[in-house]
């Protein structure tokens, strides 16, 4: 039996023991099409398991097996008839977003995870993708001729998977219908497990700070299916409110297993220069990444922006750095080179040399003495 | 130079070689103009290409080796624009950070990222190792000069999968490196 009739199989059983959670649709019955979708469904779902293949094969797949298994464990209380039909995999990349493919796989990309400051607000995510799966929501194009275009981009791999992934990953077939009811099933499974029904419309509060902050949110994959954010997080509100309120958050734990995908998605933002994804991922208080170093995220990434302002509130952000951890190095370089910038010679020297006492041998020495020897006596 | 950048350059180059009036190939060493009032020697051998702010130079497969010169204004549209001020720390941190959000790399690996003296003015010197997120691709190695005076950032920058395609031209590469120059209006020394 290959994988893709196993898991047939599974999904079968799991739908069949798990009526009441697909009241909407029953996947197997009630269309006129039955036999067209089916061999449809069985094509999609080689599709992607060839797809799953690809990435398994890639340097795309993250390979922290510990939060994997977390997300999994996640995602199997969420949908505990579908446990081991669904399959959550994660990918090292800094971008904001998360897809399904029709045969159950999560994709959840590292750069979501930074938004997320507790559990139950990863669950709404999981519930939200997971309801896709389980209402088959891939078969709602009838044609797979849309779903093979885009798997098609992945047959021969020959070229850079990067952005054909992206553009997979937007999955922008799905209406916003769709995603309404994605959403509404979502948050269905996150009461049921026994989450805080309020921290669903707190999720997408995150990722619309995200999406203001770097001000693209059109261009951002997850959002560009999905209805208006705004109009998401009062839907979530209207929800909770018809619920009790309470339940679990799962903070610590949160915070605690996702806390090296969280801080690596940061440097890579670092790294890219996206200012205003570092300033909204430091909106979430976490104990995980020292405030000292926070103070120094916080300060680089106004530094980056330099627009009005940008650079007195870098440099009071290093300062701060530096009082909270006088041993850290990389404050004591940016505030000496802000010192430079803006002619305050003798400060600049004060703090890049003491920047070169800290780092040790830091890789970045060569560019520090060179700057020292520029500064005039 | 991002990937997409390079891919880019890449195809220019390869629509225009019908067009024999941008193309010219250097019998001998030559010396000639490249963007914002600079110049350097091109090798014997090579094509070559000026279209506004970019050159692009060749010798046999733009898709295996090729060197560019760009002059990168300082005034663009996108949130990571230099200015003046910057250090050429900080520029080397730009193309860095171009090439990581270009998506292409799954992994993009510092070799050597320090100061250098650049036609005649402080610079750096940028060596990359680029690994494709498909493993059959070939994984690619570049070389950048950077200097930031006048209009904006002028990069040179060597690019070829890495081993011997890499290996094999780099010297003539570093030549060329020496041979560039900006006029004195485009001099200006930056931070």
């Amino acid at each position: 039996m290959n994988a893709a009739r196993a898991r047939a199989l599974a999904l079968a059983l799991a739908a069949g023991a798990a009526a009441c959670h697909t009241v909407q649709v029953d996947p197997f019955t009630g269309r006129p099409e039955r036999a067209a979708l089916e061999k449809d469904e069985r094509k999609l779902w080689e599709q992607a398991d060839e797809f799953d293949r690809a990435v398994a094969g890639s340097r795309w797949l993250d390979r922290d097996e510990e939060l994997r298994a977390y997300l999994q464990g996640v995602l199997d209380a969420l949908q505990p008839a579908f446990a081991g039909a669904m399959r959550v995999e994660v990918l090292d990349s800094p971008v904001v977003n998360a897809f399904t493919l029709p045969n159950g796989t999560i994709y959840v990309h590292t750069g979501i995870l930074s938004y997320f400051g507790n559990e139950a607000q990863l669950a709404a995510l999981l519930g939200h993708e997971s309801a896709h799966f389980t209402q088959r929501h891939a078969l709602e194009r009838r044609t797979s001729a849309e779903n093979a275009s885009l798997f098609a981009l992945f047959g021969g791999l020959a070229l850079p998977i990067g952005a054909d992934l992206l553009a997979l990953s937007s999955y922008s077939g799905f209406s916003q219908d769709t995603e309404r009811e994605a959403d509404r099933l979502g948050f269905d499974c996150l009461v049921r497990a026994g989450y805080d029904p309020a921290e669903a419309a707190q999720a997408f509060r995150r990722l619309l700070a995200n999406a203001r902050a770097e001000g693209e949110e059109a261009g951002q994959p997850f959002f560009a299916s999905h209805p208006a954010l705004e109009e998401r997080i009062e839907s979530f509100g209207e929800l909770a409110r018809t619920r009790p309120g309470g339940g679990e958050r799962g903070e610590e734990r949160y915070l605690a297993r996702t806390a090296l995908a969280r801080r690596q998605a940061l440097e890579a933002d670092l790294e890219r220069l996206k200012h205003g994804s570092v300033l909204a991922a430091l909106e979430v208080e976490d104990t995980r990444i020292s405030p000292a170093r926070a103070a120094y995220y916080r300060g680089e990434a106004y530094r980056m922006r330099a627009q009005s302002g940008d650079l007195e509130r870098a440099e009071q952000a290093f300062r701060q750095a530096i009082a909270l951890d006088p041993v850290l190095a990389p404050p004591e370089r940016a505030l000496g080179r802000l010192c430079l910038r803006s002619g305050r010679a003798p400060e600049a020297r004060e703090h890049l040399q003491r920047y070169l006492v800290l780092a040790g041998d830091a890789p970045d020495r060569a560019y520090v003495e060179a700057e020292l020897k520029g500064i005039p006596p | 130079m991002s990937a997409r950048r390079c891919a880019t350059v890449v195809v220019l180059a390869l629509a225009s070689c019908n067009s024999e009036s941008h193309w010219k190939r250097a019998s001998a060493p030559v010396h000639t103009s490249g963007p914002g009032a600079s110049a350097l020697d091109v090798p014997a051998g090579w094509v070559y290409t000026l279209d506004g702010d970019r050159m692009f130079l060749s010798r046999d497969n733009p898709a295996v080796h090729h060197i560019t010169l760009q002059l990168q204004r300082h005034e663009k549209d996108d949130d990571r624009t230099t200015d003046p001020a910057q250090s050429p720390a900080e520029l080397a941190e730009h193309v860095i950070a171009d090439i990581k959000s270009s998506g292409n790399w799954s992994h993009v690996e510092v070799l050597e990222n320090g100061p250098a003296t650049v036609a005649g003015l402080p610079g750096c010197r940028l060596r990359l190792r680029l690994d494709a997120r498909e493993r059959k691709q070939a994984v690619t190695e570049s070389l950048d000069y950077l200097v930031g005076s006048g209009p904006g950032v002028y990069q040179l920058t060597y690019l070829a999968w890495t081993g011997q395609h890499f290996e094999r031209d780099l010297s003539v590469f570093e030549e060329l490196a020496k041979s560039f120059r900006l006029d004195a209006a485009a001099a200006v020394t930056q931070r």
